[in-house]
């Protein structure tokens, strides 16, 4: 019986099928999204925690994995890479529904000073506001040209990473970009 | 000799200190905040203390707690490490009428160093080079601006109480000003209390060296000559080596002596590094400032002269003489530090936080790994610096070390976060790297708005995916609980079936401490009572299957506790 993986590397999509063979052997169909194949037969080997080797074509791997939630972080052959897991029902409704008009915080920290308010316009790259991060004092500027239509924040506030600070209203010059 | 001290810190240099001290037959006294609760150097150490609050100014800046510990677990000395309250001459002054001595320089010098402005008259007053700029305390900003248009921009503003970074800005010309120094005093302010500014020439090709000084309370006082410390981002240094290739016999004897001059100037005591910008086009050098402080880079200088910095700085504060004289200082080989950072060199080096799932560092002969969390993993807190490691490798060339290097980051992972460990592979392959053509703007004349260059995934990875979704559950892993079920399917007559429980076990013991207060009032602290980590281990013995071989080992513990007086 074989198993089925997906993944995203960011720009495309790959199915990795996995058919287990005798002893440690695995037999595996790697298929990118042009639905090129390569057939590999494997041997693998858990060293720890994370960590396992396998042998192709007498080559030996050594490789670290980690994961959080379906995010996989993986060391292997001197480079790291971030990829993601992908189940079939994410497949099914794949469209990305990214907020374009609001700017997000890039890092957790606290809010020093907002810079504009609410019904300014702001060029891209003007400075918006000021985050304190690691003691650090990390300026964040406009993504694209548009006008404030709310700022979700007032000065003195904590933030976490990702969350929404305020809503950009792209003008109309930028909106190809 | 101490018989016991507390480290005022945590993350690698408290581990650190907590390795040298115990080698020295010293027992050691951790604190840490409540995120740190299972950080590396609380395990490391042979008490703990909790601190309760994770913010700096609740918990490692805490001078009240910190000084009531140190009372109340019998600590004889206090280390504080680097950054938190190292500099601080206040708390120096505090920890010595409290009874207690202070591994570090005496309170009067830190003072003296502290304060820029104070320092660069005292070294002007020495005759030692400074850099041209105003140092006159003015808060006046119209003056500040027409001062800054005397000196010539680029110009730097900087926090007089500064360090890191921090309260520091680069002004490009006369329309950035206002900004830039609303910013520095914001910034110096919340870091460091005080908003108080100054200016300086800003050089925009020059090299960062610093000397490496110990002195002790007979007026000895030695260079363990210099470190080069160019390669930065956001005024942060991220690559240390040493020696310099700047630098040539001649010109190291020379900067060596202003070094000594320069901490004699203030009647230096214990470790501490002077620090000069170098232009290298005519040798010219300046006095910067004295950080009075055990450095984070301060390992490489024990790689090639093989003297233990921690070590003499517990000598030397518990009144030794120094021993070594400044002939004896020979540097053996050329030896790199990298810093591991929780940041995104994509998005300006930013740092980042959440999580690290595994680290995995290279061994190897010459290498030396400094751990701020444990190999199984910890999280990367937005309260604290977010230096994850250090990664220091020695050789008998630079093109040796390089080489080292090289092997050593490749075989390095810190997996969950990003991290800055792609970037720095790339600068090993650097041309002006390689050559030694080393400038504090080598990040951003090489590296501005750098991306990762990966362009395809190779299939390997895809592989290695793959193989990871169907072997981890035979993987064992002490991370979220999500255990190892690999005990479940092997032999039943295997006899690792009997010690399933053990990582539990001791977990639970470590979490089960009793709790109290110590003090009154806003200066109150929760206690915990501390535990010998022998009695962790002794009980945890006592709750094993009574049939475990496990039971074995209570004569282990026996010969710690004998090693101990040694």
């Amino acid at each position: 019986m074989s198993e089925i993986f997906n993944f995203d590397d960011g720009s495309n999509r790959f199915e990795v099928r996995l058919r287990r063979d005798e002893q440690n052997g695995y037999f595996v169909i790697i298929k990118d999204h042009e639905d090129n194949e390569r057939e590999i037969t494997v041997t693998a080997k858990v060293l720890g925690s994370g960590q396992f080797q396998f042998t192709l074509d007498n080559v030996i791997y050594k490789c670290s994995v980690a994961k959080d939630g379906d995010l996989r972080f993986i060391h292997l052959d001197g480079a790291d890479y971030e990829i993601r897991r992908v189940t079939e029902l994410e497949e099914e409704d794949f469209e990305e529904t990214e907020d374009e008009g609001s700017l997000s915080s890039p890092m957790p920290g606290r809010i020093v000073k907002i810079l504009v308010k609410e019904g300014d316009e702001v060029k891209k790259g003007e400075d918006l506001l000021v985050v304190e991060a690691m003691k650090m004092e990390n300026k964040i500027v406009s993504p694209f040209e548009g006008s404030i239509t709310e700022i979700f924040y007032s000065e003195g506030d904590q933030i976490e990473a990702n969350v929404p600070l305020m809503e950009i209203q792209p003008s109309e010059i930028s909106e190809e970009s | 000799m101490f018989n016991r001290i507390l480290i005022a810190n945590r993350g690698e240099i408290a581990s650190r200190i907590i390795a040298g001290a115990q080698e020295m037959g010293i027992e050691t006294v951790a604190i840490y905040s409540e995120v740190d609760e299972e950080s590396v150097h609380v395990h490391a150490a042979d008490y703990s203390y909790p601190l309760g609050n994770p913010i700096p100014s609740e918990s490692y800046l805490n001078m009240d707690k910190i000084i009531a510990i140190a009372l109340e677990s019998k600590s004889e000395a206090i280390h504080p490490g680097y950054g938190f309250l190292s500099e601080n001459a206040e708390f120096a002054k505090r920890v010595q009428e409290a009874g207690l001595i202070w591994i570090g320089p005496n309170p009067k010098a830190i003072h003296a160093v502290g304060d820029k402005i104070q320092a660069k008259k005292s070294m002007k007053a020495a005759k030692i080079p400074v850099i041209p700029g105003y140092h006159g305390g003015s808060k006046n900003k119209k003056f500040l601006k027409q001062k800054a248009k005397e000196i010539g921009y680029p110009l730097l503003i900087k926090a007089t109480a500064g360090g890191g970074g921090r309260g520091m800005r680069i002004v490009n010309s006369e329309h950035e000003f206002s900004a830039a120094y609303e910013s520095a005093r914001r910034e110096a302010k919340n870091a460091f209390g005080k908003g108080d500014v100054f200016l300086e020439k800003y050089f925009t090709h020059i090299r960062h060296i610093e000397f490496q000084i110990l002195g002790d309370h007979f007026g000895n006082i030695i260079h363990l000559n210099e470190r080069e410390c160019s390669i930065q981002r956001r005024h942060q240094k991220i690559i240390e080596e040493t020696p310099s290739t700047a630098l040539d016999d001649d010109l190291r004897n020379k900067m060596g002596e202003v070094a000594i001059a320069a901490a004699k100037a203030v009647n230096y005591t214990n470790a501490g590094s002077v620090e000069f910008v170098l232009d290298d086009t005519n040798n010219k050098f300046y006095f910067l400032e004295i950080n009075a402080r055990l450095q984070v880079e301060h390992a490489i200088t024990e790689a090639v002269t093989g003297i233990d910095l921690v070590r003499w700085q517990i000598k030397i504060a518990a009144g030794q003489e120094l021993q070594v004289q400044q002939e004896d200082i020979v540097s053996r080989g050329h030896s790199l530090e990298f810093r591991i950072y929780a940041e995104n060199p994509e998005k300006q080096f930013l740092p980042t936080s959440g999580k690290i799932r595994t680290v995995q560092v290279p061994v190897g002969v010459n290498i030396r790994n400094d751990l701020g969390i444990s190999t199984t993993g910890g999280e990367i807190s937005t309260f604290y610096d977010p230096m994850i490691a250090k990664l220091i490798v020695h050789a008998e060339t630079r093109d040796d070390a390089i080489q080292k290097m090289k092997w050593a980051l490749r075989n390095y992972a810190a997996l969950g976060i990003p991290t800055n460990i792609t970037f720095l592979r790339e600068v090993l392959n650097h041309p002006d790297f390689v050559s030694g053509n080393t400038h504090t703007d080598f990040v951003t004349e090489h590296y501005h708005k750098w991306k990762n260059g990966k362009t395809e995934t190779p299939f390997q990875v895809l592989l290695a995916a793959a193989l990871f979704e169907v072997m981890e559950p035979f993987m064992s892993s002490n991370t979220n609980g999500e255990t190892a079920s690999i005990l479940n399917t092997i032999d039943p007559h295997s006899p690792w079936q009997k010690i399933g429980t053990w990582g539990r076990e001791s977990l639970d013991v470590l979490s089960d401490r009793v709790s109290g207060t110590i003090g009154k009032g806003k200066a109150a602290i929760k206690k915990i009572i501390p535990v010998r980590s022998d009695d962790i281990k002794s009980s945890f013995i006592r709750d094993l299957d009574p049939h475990s071989p496990w039971k074995k080992i209570g004569a282990w513990e026996h010969n710690k506790k004998s090693s101990r007086k040694y």
